[in-house]
């Protein structure tokens, strides 16, 4: 059966000056194109239905019914897929249009074509049962012992929208992969301590592929009481590619969590994740027409960390270095202008500025785009870290890390990429 | 019009199948751009081989589809929409650099090269491209040059135009030619510059590059009153100090736009002034103490300089945020583009700002000052018929207060379709009779671009010119008896080169006046009869210069017809002649920046004669003495005309009336 796809003109985007209806806000848009060579998607396709400006002008010709999904819904799934939602073409935008939200709204509204169903049953899995899902992924690694197969059959069902990285889940997952539970238990550290000073959410990747960045940032929050907030939804994974009613209810579920465990003074709370940084600073839009929960998502945005926010004691590394500043999502500018920073004091010289416009396609495998397009855009990527003989990238996702590091792997393994956390080495 | 299925299939089989699109939603994300206009074509075909470009080309030629090439679509006119349907072509996948030479300072490109992205390239080598467009970052090489967009530092160093050294063209027939400067004949590049893609599509660009400046600093200086700030630049250039770029705002845009990016200009004073000056660190020094005793005299308040490159940058942000000042107050945003004489630019924005209060509208205006080109940009909600009505009649009512300046309707934004009808204000009935001319010339069954620049219906709107010269308005009657008996012409000069004669020769050499020479715009103004070493006294005895050859023995007009003086040609801002059927046209006049139709100084420059007779030329002046090419000037008279110059005479001129040593066979 056929579902009506909505577009609802009425669903708040952010804008300069606060919310505003989605309406409103692709109104603003004045085709003037500075968005267009900041966008990496069309720096490949070179066509206008994959520009900011024309994902935009989409959006708008859908809401006058100048144009129809069914007049070409392959073109639509694609242009919207491939969408990084790196919101570079909102920095370049004189009128800093969130070209990001209007993709998602138009993802929304096509959510049911976008991802198939049991996709979206695995990922609420995920977040409503986090044991079961543990196992389901433990299950895989299980399996991929008995050859590359097993885990193909499941990168094929889970091969779509943003979880396209699982289709090479055997070259990028690391050897010896934990889950967060698993870990944290043989190293005896409680998850949730009494009284404690600051709480962790742990994006996805540390939850479930790669517990040691979790355990990693564990130590560096040390000698503070961390409460982690394993298997807690926040709402990122449907927001991105779900229902916004069901994301509304898991950042609610968030938040009430987080307002419990601070009663007599409000907590930090700190991610390793940017994108969910990202996310969880522009929660408020979530509630552009509910002021009580627009104000509680405000308290908790304005408590909202970023690995970049702690304090890194001073180290020599004498190792050439540079920073992908790349994301998913809102740029988060701030987090990634102070993680700039942190790295300019701590590898002087050997620290290297690179131009924003190749690191950012690091993420290139976390979005849809064809497959030789994808390995083009990431080869350029490592093109540019062998020209400056860059050996290590730090990211600050750990997503975009594991892409990085399995397409350097394979074509210039004297460099490694690394998330953040990890950018103080143990003597 | 619908493509018929075999068409598409061929197309389908030329360029690949994925690279047709014919469904709605192509459709109509190819069918706009900067503009309000918003036209859907019939098919959209992304060219990813240049090699394609003909036998594209050639196929949509041979089916009568109108064809429209779009790159970047950053124009703020719809000129690239597809007014009458047909195929838009996405060019934008031919963005590779061939070569860049800095030993013979050049750099070659494919067409849809981004502006920005050659600079980048450039920039490690030291070198620059001059043109700046405000778009660079994302305007492509050949879409600068179809609307011959050129920037703030157009006043030093010339129009995108002239930083164009080479093109491969693509006529509507599907044939290529190599168009250059200085080859015989008229100048197709220059012709082409600022066509619109109307005459064809550019396949190759050869841009001029120059070794950047080794030091820029920066300037702001705030004036009691716009004519001051103007008449400062008038005064600059007077002295020979000629800036890098001089950017002007008035006091409303100035508080608009400290209040947006505080960039720390002064809000109170009526007119400011962000000059940049380049060059050698010795020469600044000395250029700038100039510049502020310029300033001081004429009444300065504030003259800062930028001492560091984070105060340069600071200065500079003001102006580059004006236009997110002006976008975030609306939905939309209308930038208008006029141009008029610099020393009208005070009258001309007092007009404006007129026509702004009396619509009721918000805009905020910017302005190249050194060039009289300004930019109104109004704000307003598309979505409200109303408020577009009202705009869109303020944007008429200032380009006509523009013409009446005796500006022109476009400085460097192009016709394209929302202009159009202001064309038949600017020009009279027989020039744009001859742009139609022109256009049918190269296109004759009009697929190139069809519907932009030349107005609809303009024999009704048009106004028919009337000469006032006793002298041209004979000439012009003695071209006519002779078009209406049918009797041959040989336009002369002096007669000094081609050596003609009998009854046929008709010589301008009655035309032998300086009408201006125009010390506040740097214009003279001279009769096509003049000689150039009469001239040439004449100017040195008001204290200019002008870029002429000092060993010349001919007239002005038999110099630039026979295009014995290349360099001139770039020179010159405006231009009238008379066409075989005794007609006279007027292009241009004391204008740094003209956009708007067919650059007729172009076509008569190397015309030998064939196109008409040249009457007048308003040319640019000097106060310092100019570096002049060291070889002699060569007149170009006997070649074999291309077969472009042959369409244009043959539409221009069909009984080939007007006699030319290019067409000598037809003469036998």
């Amino acid at each position: 059966m056929k579902r009506k796809i909505m577009l609802s003109p009425a669903s708040f985007v952010p804008g300069p000056q606060g919310p505003r209806p989605l309406v409103q806000s692709v109104d603003y848009c004045t085709r003037c194109n500075a968005c267009v060579q900041s966008c990496p998607s069309y720096l490949l396709r070179q066509e206008e239905a994959f520009s900011p400006r024309g994902r935009n002008q989409i959006v708008r010709l859908l809401l006058e019914r100048k144009i129809k999904i069914s007049d070409n819904p392959s073109l639509l799934k694609d242009t919207i897929c491939a969408c990084l939602l790196c919101a570079r073409c909102t920095a370049a935008c004189a009128g800093a249009l969130p070209v990001p939200d209007h993709m998602l709204a138009l993802r929304r509204a096509m959510h049911l074509q976008l991802l198939p169903k049991p996709l979206m049953l695995l990922l609420r899995l995920g977040n409503t049962c986090p044991e079961i899902f543990e196992r389901l992924v433990r299950t895989g690694y299980f399996f991929r012992r008995f050859g590359r197969r097993p885990i193909r059959c499941l990168g094929g069902l889970l091969a779509t929208g943003g979880l396209a990285w699982l289709k090479h889940a055997d070259d990028i997952l690391p050897q010896k992969p934990s889950t967060l539970k698993t870990l944290f238990k043989k190293q005896h550290i409680a998850l949730h301590p009494k009284e404690p000073d600051i709480v962790y959410l742990p994006s996805f990747e540390a939850s479930y592929l790669m517990a040691q960045t979790a355990l990693k940032m564990w130590q560096l929050l040390q000698p503070k009481k961390v409460y982690v907030l394993w298997g807690q939804s926040s709402g990122l994974l449907e927001y991105l590619y779900g229902d916004k009613t069901l994301a509304v209810k898991q950042f609610k579920r968030l938040l009430l969590k987080w307002e419990k465990l601070g009663t007599r003074k409000k907590l930090p709370l700190i991610t390793d994740s940017i994108e969910l940084y990202g996310f969880l600073k522009h929660s408020p839009v979530l509630f552009a027409t509910l002021p009580g929960w627009q104000k509680r998502a405000q308290a908790l945005a304005d408590h909202m960390q970023f690995v970049s926010h702690l304090r890194f004691t001073k180290t020599v590394n004498a190792k050439r270095c540079a920073l992908d500043a790349s994301t998913v999502l809102y740029p988060a500018g701030e987090a990634a202008v102070r993680a700039q920073k942190i790295f300019k004091t701590h590898f002087g010289k050997n620290f290297v500025e690179c131009e924003y416009s190749h690191y950012a396609i690091a993420a290139a495998g976390l979005a849809f785009v064809p497959q030789t397009r994808a390995e083009e855009m990431v080869l350029e990527n490592v093109k540019d870290v062998a020209r400056r003989q860059i050996q290590e990238v730090y990211c600050l996702s750990g997503l975009a890390a594991l892409e990085l590091n399995a397409s350097l792997r394979r074509h210039y393994p004297q460099a490694q990429a690394k998330h953040m956390v990890f950018m103080q080495d143990e003597p | 019009m619908q493509i018929k299925p075999y068409v598409l299939k061929q197309l389908k089989y030329l360029v690949g199948a994925e690279n047709v699109q014919t469904d709605p939603v192509s459709l109509a994300l190819n069918g706009y751009d900067c503009s309000q206009s918003r036209f859907r074509p019939d098919a959209v075909v992304t060219v990813k081989n240049p090699s394609l470009l003909e036998p594209l080309v050639c196929l949509l030629a041979q089916e009568k589809i109108p064809f429209i090439a779009r790159a970047a679509a950053t124009n703020h006119a719809g000129s690239c929409s597809a007014v009458k349907g047909g195929v838009v072509l996405n060019l934008n996948p031919l963005h590779q650099i061939y070569e860049i030479n800095t030993a013979c300072g050049f750099a070659e490109t494919a067409p849809c090269t981004v502006t920005g992205d050659l600079q980048q390239a450039l920039a490690p080598l030291g070198f620059f491209y001059a043109p700046d467009p405000a778009s660079e970052k994302v305007s492509t090489l050949s879409g600068n040059l179809a609307q011959n967009a050129s920037g703030a530092r157009c006043l030093k160093y010339g129009n995108t135009c002239d930083n164009t050294l080479c093109i491969e063209f693509i006529t509507p027939q599907g044939q290529t030619f190599t168009f250059r400067h200085d080859g015989p004949g008229p100048d197709w590049l220059g012709l082409t510059a600022g066509s619109e893609g109307t005459l064809g599509l550019i396949k190759r660009l050869r841009v001029k590059i120059l070794p950047s400046p080794k030091h820029v600093k920066t300037f702001l200086a705030t004036f009691p009153s716009l004519a001051a700030s103007v008449q400062t630049v008038s005064d600059l250039v007077a002295r020979g100090l000629i800036p890098r770029c001089v950017e002007a705002m008035d006091q409303i845009t100035t508080q608009a736009v400290e209040e947006f990016a505080h960039a720390g200009y002064p809000t109170d004073a009526q007119a400011l002034l962000i000059i940049e000056l380049d060059g050698d660190l010795k020469q600044i020094k000395q250029d700038a103490q100039t510049l502020e005793e310029l300033c001081k005299a004429r009444g300065c308040q504030t003259f800062t300089a930028a001492k560091t490159e984070a105060e340069r940058e600071k200065l500079w942000s003001g102006r580059r945020a004006a236009y997110s000042a002006m976008a975030a107050l609306a939905p939309n945003v209308a930038v208008g583009d006029g141009t008029v004489p610099r020393s009208q630019l005070p009258a001309a924005l007092a007009k404006v700002r007129g026509i702004i209060e009396q619509n009721g509208v918000t805009a905020s205006l910017l302005f190249h000052a050194g060039d009289g080109n300004f930019h109104p940009q109004i704000v307003f909600d598309a979505r409200s018929p109303e408020q577009t009505r009202r705009v869109n009649k303020a944007l008429h009512e200032i380009l006509k207060a523009c013409v009446d300046c005796g500006g022109t309707v476009s400085g460097e934004h192009g016709i394209g379709v929302e202009k159009r009808a202001v064309m038949a204000y600017q020009y009279s009935r027989q020039t744009l009779r001859f742009f139609a001319c022109i256009k049918k010339a190269f296109d004759p069954f009009n697929l190139a671009n069809p519907g932009k620049i030349i107005p609809v219906g303009f024999e009704d709107k048009a106004a028919l010119y009337q000469e006032q010269d006793p002298a041209v308005c004979r000439l012009a009657q003695e071209i006519k008896n002779r078009f209406e008996q049918k009797e041959k012409t040989a336009v002369i000069g002096s007669n000094s080169q081609w050596q003609t004669s009998g009854v046929q020769a008709l010589s301008a050499a009655c035309l032998n006046r300086i009408l201006d020479i125009d010390k506040t715009n740097y214009m003279a103004v001279a009769q096509a009869g003049v000689r150039v070493k009469a001239l040439l006294t004449a100017l040195a005895q008001a204290g200019v210069y002008a870029q002429l050859p000092s060993d010349y023995n001919g007239t002005l007009g038999g110099l630039i017809a026979s295009k014995a003086w290349p360099a001139f040609t770039a020179q010159m801002t405006g231009v009238q002649a008379v066409l075989p059927n005794g007609d006279i046209v007027n292009y241009g006049g004391k204008l740094m920046k003209n956009a708007a139709g067919y650059n007729l100084c172009r076509l008569f420059a190397g015309s030998v004669g064939a196109l008409g007779m040249i009457t007048k030329i308003f040319f640019k002046i000097y106060a310092t003495p100019q570096v002049l090419p060291k070889q002699p000037a060569q007149p170009k008279l006997f070649f074999r005309p291309d077969p472009l110059f042959a369409a244009v005479k043959k539409t221009a001129d069909p009984q080939f009336l007007f006699l030319s040593p290019a067409f000598e066979e037809e003469r036998v």
